[in-house]
């Protein structure tokens, strides 16, 4: 078994007297799609803004590659090979689908090393992808929500990352929408891009998960492959008989 | 230098802050409901005490009573500035609204500025109105008994408001607006209407505070500016949302510029901006501000 | 060739031309044109940090008013026009490359707010500094007959200006100021330096005026704090970027002259309240115009037509 692409060890948030997680422990295998799950105020969207940047952690450490990441700027965790997506959907609004997925390939991990055709042609390459590429020209915030989430994951796979945070991408998708997304996400995965999804709709994250984290109250209860975890005593009483 | 006077630069630097935090209370009120920065605060300032000296020039009242009498007026002129100018503006992206907010507060100032300069023509520039007080001696610091009704007056005037945001319907609506406007609206709160009554109030204490301002020293068409940048330095130096922050903001501009003034004149001025850069270097969102 | 550049050639041609016309009071015109020109500027350059990237940059006079001064004090120690030009603008460089530090800490309406305290503050040092710009008196420099050399050298900075929007637009630089505009936080999520790509907006955006003021300084012979750092002229510039349309490549020039040629009538024709009616404008334009005159129906319909596609507010 390889080394994990990113471990994080004792990381505790205080946000003013309200502590958001507390000494989280886990490892994020390299190739796999982790899951991480818990009700509501579990800490999960402050784990992901803590591996993005967004915040300097009270205490702990976030490794990456090799490297410490906790407190880093965002745009230098972008460069090393993190991305991601938001839980309320945050393209750039004025910018077209095509300028919000430039923009990842100008600035994003392989900044520099394209050339203006190779660019151009990635756009179109990952817009095709998420089935995106007719509204190319189409500015953000005339998107619906659906295309707004398909746009925030080209703009997170533009950047070239090694790692892909995803916030609640199935949340409010129908039945036919789940699956389809489902199909996306195993699709990144199997170009070698490691997975880190929070989700809620439970088939999701269990169906694509390798490996599921289960947090509560900002404390991690529960780790392991999604089988064991569904029937874990903790997990299943934090949910309060939530049928998985 | 002396301990004297040290001491009575302390005292008149508090006397000045007191006076700014009024009138900067009222703007701090504004920008915290309607998020708008009124940068013609200082210009209401400014009509308020030309106001009170108009009236006293013609009918020879105590000050202090034309001061109150004004204060409906102003509440009026501060509601319908909103209703006219501001509310249409509710609806834009951050950013035009920000600049079309400065266009119409800042292009409203200019026309008070020039109009009140119009009207002035022909008459002494400056205007102030001569209330004679004993002056309190007290082991060499001279403490004029008029500063202290006014220093007096507005304590009162920020108890009133303080125990109006804390303990009526209405003021906690404000705090509500101020803190979350989305959650104060699904909770049933007005919150077009708490705009226009912030508006109003905050106009109120700007005028008053050009009421005591022409009292105290002098009011002129020019000052409406200087006097609102300076009071968004205190605001902003304090911390949006933050009642001691613009009190606390307000004492070390106040002692800022009787100190600096003191002993560099010409910089006087420039205290305010000065320590509001170096406030907003070591903390970004103010001394409180969250 | 697309229509938009051959009427673009036409208007170049034409305003090379006017020195060179038979019309009376040609210098009347041509001292009108200048003025305008500088306005152009103004608004123009303004508008890479205020319309690009969103930042209200009320403190933007300031590279102006610093440019004319240093001007003014390196051209009376005999520096001649190029080099005074060339030191001056560098001053200001540095000068916007040092308040980008604190500056951009703030957002939105700190961060206008500060700027424009900025001009206060810049206005008293001027006057406190006497000896350097002789205070409240002004400052003087050698005069000359340089209205025709005038003439065209602010041309020439409107065009480089105009060029050197149009080119940031379509750079790399362009597109990270737009989502610097859109969603900072997002932005620096997605790799964008946004620290330093806000320092070399503003930078790029202090050069223009830098010159022109030194052009300005060298044509008119005299410059005092209020005719720099005026709260007119402060506000000007913004006014004139949003009423032409903010962020909008040709904008901030229609604006510009619109704005201008509103001014030169004001002010000749009534003797009293120019501050009000300008004051009135300024309102008119912030209440009813977000978009700007190139927004506006028919105006982009035009634009549409010409070449030159604007996308909505």
């Amino acid at each position: 078994m390889s080394a994990p692409l990113m471990q994080v060890r004792d990381l505790t948030m205080d946000f003013a007297g309200l502590r958001a997680l507390s000494s989280v422990d886990f490892d994020v295998a390299e190739g796999r799609i982790t899951g991480i799950i818990g009700p509501n105020g579990a800490g999960k969207t402050t784990l992901f803004n803590l591996i993005a940047g967004r915040f300097r952690p009270t205490r702990g450490h976030i490794r990456f590659a090799d490297c410490e990441i906790a407190g880093l700027r965002p745009n230098a965790i972008c460069r090393m090979g993190i991305s991601r997506t938001y839980q309320t959907v945050r393209p750039f609004p004025g910018l077209s689908v095509l300028d919000n997925v430039r923009v990842a390939l100008l600035y994003g991990r392989r900044a520099g090393a394209l050339s203006h055709a190779e660019i151009e042609h990635e756009v179109l390459e990952t817009l095709d992808f998420v089935h995106l590429r007719p509204l190319a020209d189409r500015l953000a915030e005339r998107l619906i929500p659906l295309e707004r989430k398909r746009l925030e994951l080209a703009r997170a796979l533009a950047t070239g990352p090694r790692l892909i945070l995803l916030d609640e991408l199935i949340a409010g998708l129908t039945p036919t929408e789940t699956l389809e997304m489902m199909e996306t996400i195993r699709a990144i995965n199997e170009r070698g891009i490691t997975v880190l999804l929070i989700e809620h709709v439970m088939k999701a994250v269990m169906g694509l998960s390798h490996h599921v984290v289960v947090l509560h109250h900002g404390e991690k209860i529960a780790e392991g492959d999604p089988a064991a975890v569904a029937q874990h005593p903790d997990v299943i009483q934090a949910y309060l008989g939530a049928r998985l | 230098m002396s301990v004297t006077i040290a001491v009575q630069l302390v005292v008149n630097g508090i006397l000045l802050g007191g006076v700014y935090a009024l009138a900067a209370f009222g703007l701090s009120l504004i920008f915290g409901v309607s998020g708008v920065l009124n940068l013609a605060h200082g210009e209401f300032l400014m009509g308020g005490g030309l106001l009170v000296w108009l009236a006293w020039d013609l009918t020879g009242l105590n000050p202090f009573l034309l001061t109150a009498m004004i204060a409906p007026l102003a509440f009026g002129a501060g509601y319908l500035f909103e209703k006219g100018l501001i509310r249409p503006l509710a609806q834009r992206k951050e950013h035009v609204r920000l600049a079309s907010a400065v266009l119409v507060t800042l292009g409203a100032a200019l026309m008070m500025e020039d109009i009140a300069d119009f009207l002035s023509l022909n008459t002494q520039y400056e205007k102030s109105v001569d209330l004679f007080l004993p002056t309190i001696v007290l082991d060499k610091v001279y403490l004029p008994s008029l500063k202290l009704v006014i220093l007096g007056l507005v304590l009162a005037l920020i108890a009133g408001l303080f125990l109006f945001l804390k303990r009526t319907y209405l003021g906690l609506a404000v705090q509500a607006v101020t803190q979350n406007r989305r959650g104060a609206l699904l909770n049933g709160v007005n919150t077009v209407r708490i705009n226009a009554i912030a508006f109003g109030i905050g106009t109120v204490l700007a005028a008053v505070a050009g009421g005591f301002e022409v009292v105290d020293t002098y009011v002129a068409p020019n000052i409406g500016l200087p006097l609102t940048l300076k009071y968004l330095c205190i605001i902003v130096m304090g911390g949006l949302g933050s009642f001691a922050g613009v009190a606390l903001g307000g004492i070390i501009i106040g002692l800022g510029e009787a100190i600096v003034g003191f002993f560099q004149p010409a910089w006087g001025q420039t205290v305010a901006f000065l320590l509001l850069v170096a406030i907003l270097l070591i903390r970004p969102k103010g001394l409180f501000g969250r | 060739m697309k229509r938009a550049h051959a009427l673009l050639l036409l208007l170049v041609v034409l305003l090379l031309a006017i020195p060179a016309a038979p019309i009376e009071s040609r210098t009347y015109v041509l001292q009108v044109l200048t003025f305008m020109f500088v306005s152009v500027v103004l608004a123009q350059s303004y508008d890479i940090v205020g319309g690009q990237m969103g930042y209200v940059n009320l403190g933007h006079i300031t590279f102006f008013a610093v440019g004319a001064y240093a001007f003014g004090i390196l051209f009376n120690l005999n520096m001649g026009l190029l080099a005074s030009l060339a030191l001056g603008t560098a001053v200001v460089v540095v000068f916007a490359a040092l308040i980008s530090y604190p500056f951009f800490r703030l957002r939105g309406a700190y961060f206008s707010l500060a700027a424009f305290g900025l001009v206060k503050l810049m206005e008293q040092l001027t006057i406190n500094l006497g000896w350097l710009t002789g205070g409240s008196n002004g400052l003087k420099v050698t005069p000359g007959n340089r209205v025709l050399a005038m003439y065209y050298a602010s041309l020439g900075v409107v065009a480089a200006v105009v060029v050197a929007s149009w080119l940031i637009e379509r750079s790399r630089l362009g597109l990270a100021l737009k989502t610097i505009r859109e969603d900072e936080e997002v932005a620096e999520d997605f790799g964008v330096p946004t620290f330093r790509v806000k320092a070399q907006a503003l930078i790029l955006s202090a050069v223009f005026p830098a010159i022109i003021g030194g052009l300005y300084t060298w044509y008119i012979n005299f410059i005092d704090p209020n005719q720099v750092y005026g709260l007119s002229v402060a506000l000007t510039p913004v006014a004139m970027a949003m009423l032409g349309g903010s962020g909008v490549l040709v904008g901030p020039v229609l604006g510009a002259v619109f704005l201008y040629l509103m001014q030169e009538l004001i002010y000749t024709q009534t003797a009293h309240l120019h501050g009000a009616m300008m004051g009135l404008v300024i309102v008119l334009v912030g209440l009813f115009m977000p978009g700007g005159l190139v927004r506006l129906g028919p105006v982009a319909r035009v634009l549409r037509r010409l070449g030159l596609t604007v996308e909505e507010a």
